[in-house]
């Protein structure tokens, strides 16, 4: 066994790295350690320490770093077009904790914030308003926090006017009262992952959050997967291959039109939470069936974005860190009605760093 | 067709489709997304048929599945037997005392667009064909609300008009009614005197079969 494969003498290099002060190295080679031996308590406390210590905060976003290194993408287990299984090389790069929740998004946008949701100056093609309108309708229920069980859209519609006979009635009189656990905290807007999100709206905040020395975009595929891996090497989900459970995911609640939290379940190995449930998450990629054939032309300009993740809504099989979904991504700013207001699409931001400190 | 049904109908190189899963875009109101919106569920097809259910009961009732309640209106019901149970308290014997359609068929559900369309389908309809079958004196434990219980010498329930039609509003009632009576479904009814208060016991005893073949 050489220095590459032994644990324990990666283990060691990485604390003579740390000790120089070489942060991002000692944090791969740990990564390397972590990814053959994940049940060696010590190094998986030093590489967790390490880790939190290269997090970063901005824009009131926790950004954790995601080491570089060499990765197995794709899986022979899932559908064809995530194979073959192949090795990826990626740099250091750092992806949000979290999506981005609704209040995040309005608030660095310049937005109004939730419930309205507006551009404070008019920003949009002719027909954003009525299409942003619809997305926030989408947004504001999906916000609802302490609701068990979702019903008709309509008693969600909050502020909308409902006449019987020439008179307004209460839209509750018309279509119930969705059932909450505590009707006086219905809606949290910075704790649910913004949803009804087009590839356009994600990227109108990745540009204008970018610097010259910073820049925040959607992750690419292979980004994405390396971060939902947490570091794992060829396991199914992020926290290992056993299956899903309600305490690991937020899956299979099709019948409850509910999301959970952000942080309602633990994090994965590089400290991200729902990599994987929750809601499908954008990716700077285009999609090929094809899956990752070294030689295979780039797809067309107007081929679909690929997403990752699945949702709250998606069976067991899916929410895997392989599984890979695809959707058309115009947006109002097109004047088109997208294919994205779905209330399990939303995002998440990967930063980089144009001119590393130091 | 629209070209979002062509894209969805075709299997293009660069937009998903899933030899191993089944992609539903359910758009309408009973599954909140909004005006426009749709939610996307991927769901595995070997789990099942996800069926959706309309009923109607002349009186208070919790309808059961194999045993236990339908907390959704289109739940994921596995391959195989089952029974559909409903305790109906209430009755006015006058009336339907029970109305239920449960389908999936994916080539005809407007509200619903399923990729790879499913081939076959399962309807699940009260009809007085002597396979609803009831009781009016209360089971003493829950068998009868599974599968394999003997009900042979439970009456089988014969078809009934409904109540009239509310006047001058929009009745959600004969709505319901209105679109079970287009799948085909019959109101049902148990005998006894107008205006008495009755309950009825009542099961239906149905097969999921595999669809298609394995995928």
């Amino acid at each position: 066994m050489d220095d590459h494969d032994d644990p324990r003498g990666l283990f060691r290099r990485a604390r003579a790295l740390e000790a120089e002060g070489d942060h991002r190295r000692a944090a791969s080679v740990y990564d390397r350690a972590y990814g053959l031996d994940p049940t060696d308590a010590e190094v998986a406390e030093a590489r967790r320490t390490l880790l939190d210590r290269l997090a970063v905060v901005e824009h009131g976003l926790r950004f954790r770093y995601v080491p570089a290194g060499t990765f197995l993408m794709g899986s022979d287990v899932g559908d064809p077009d995530e194979s073959p299984v192949h090795p990826v090389r990626l740099g250091g790069h750092w992806m949000a904790e979290t999506a981005v929740s609704w209040s995040t998004y309005c608030d660095l946008m310049g937005w109004e914030p939730p419930p309205i949701g507006f551009p404070k100056e008019e920003q949009g093609a002719k027909m954003a308003g009525f299409h942003l309108h619809e997305e926030n309708k989408i947004r504001l229920q999906y916000c609802e926090d302490a609701t068990t069980r979702a019903v008709d859209w309509h008693a969600h519609a909050v502020g909308q006017k409902w006449r019987r006979g020439g008179e307004e009635v209460d839209a509750s009189e018309l279509f119930g009262t969705p059932p909450r656990e505590d009707p006086r905290r219905p809606y949290r807007y910075d704790t649910k992952p913004m949803v009804a999100v087009s590839w356009q709206s994600a990227e109108a905040l990745c540009e204008r959050l970018s610097t010259d020395e910073v820049r925040y975009r959607l992750p690419s595929e292979a980004e994405w997967e390396r971060a939902a891996r947490g570091g794992l090497v060829g396991r199914r989900h992020p926290w290992g291959d056993a299956p899903p459970t309600p305490e690991r995911c937020d899956f299979d609640r099709f019948d409850a039109f509910s999301i959970l939290p952000m942080r309602a379940l633990p994090p994965n190995g590089y400290g991200l939470y729902a990599m994987t449930g929750s809601v499908w998450e954008w990716t700077s990629d285009r999609y090929d069936a094809q899956g990752y054939p070294a030689d295979a032309p780039p797809p067309p300009a107007d081929g679909d974005r690929v997403l990752r993740g699945g949702s709250w809504a998606d069976c067991a099989e899916v929410v895997t860190v392989s599984f890979r979904m695809s959707r058309a991504s115009g947006d109002w700013r097109t004047g088109r009605w997208g294919d994205h207001l779905a209330p399990n699409i939303g995002f998440r931001l990967c930063r980089e760093e144009i001119t590393p400190a130091g | 067709m629209t070209d979002r049904e062509l894209k969805l109908n075709s299997l293009s190189r660069y937009s998903k489709s899933s030899p191993l899963f089944i992609l539903e875009e359910h758009g309408h109101c009973e599954v909140p997304a909004g005006c426009g919106g749709v939610v996307l569920r991927w769901r595995d097809p070997a789990a099942g048929v996800p069926i959706t259910m309309w009923s109607h009961t002349g009186g208070p009732c919790e309808p059961l599945l194999d045993g236990s309640p339908v907390t959704s209106g289109r739940p994921l019901v596995p391959y195989g037997e089952h029974v559909l149970a409903f305790a109906v308290t209430e009755i006015d014997p006058a009336f339907m005392v029970l109305m239920f359609a449960g389908v999936h068929r994916s080539s005809d559900d407007e509200h619903v667009t399923t990729v790879p369309p499913e081939p076959g389908g399962v309807s699940v309809l009260s009809a007085a064909d002597g396979t609803w079958r009831y009781t009016l004196t209360e089971p003493p434990d829950d068998a009868w609300t599974l599968p394999g219980f003997e009900d042979a010498d439970w009456p089988s329930m014969d078809a009934v008009a409904d109540r009239p039609p509310v006047e001058g509003s929009w009745d959600p009632v004969g709505y319901r009614i209105g679109k079970m009576t287009e799948r085909g479904a019959v109101g049902l009814g148990v005998p006894g005197a107008p205006g008495a208060r009755v309950r009825a016991w009542i099961r239906k005893e149905f097969t999921v079969p595999r669809m298609g073949g394995d995928r």
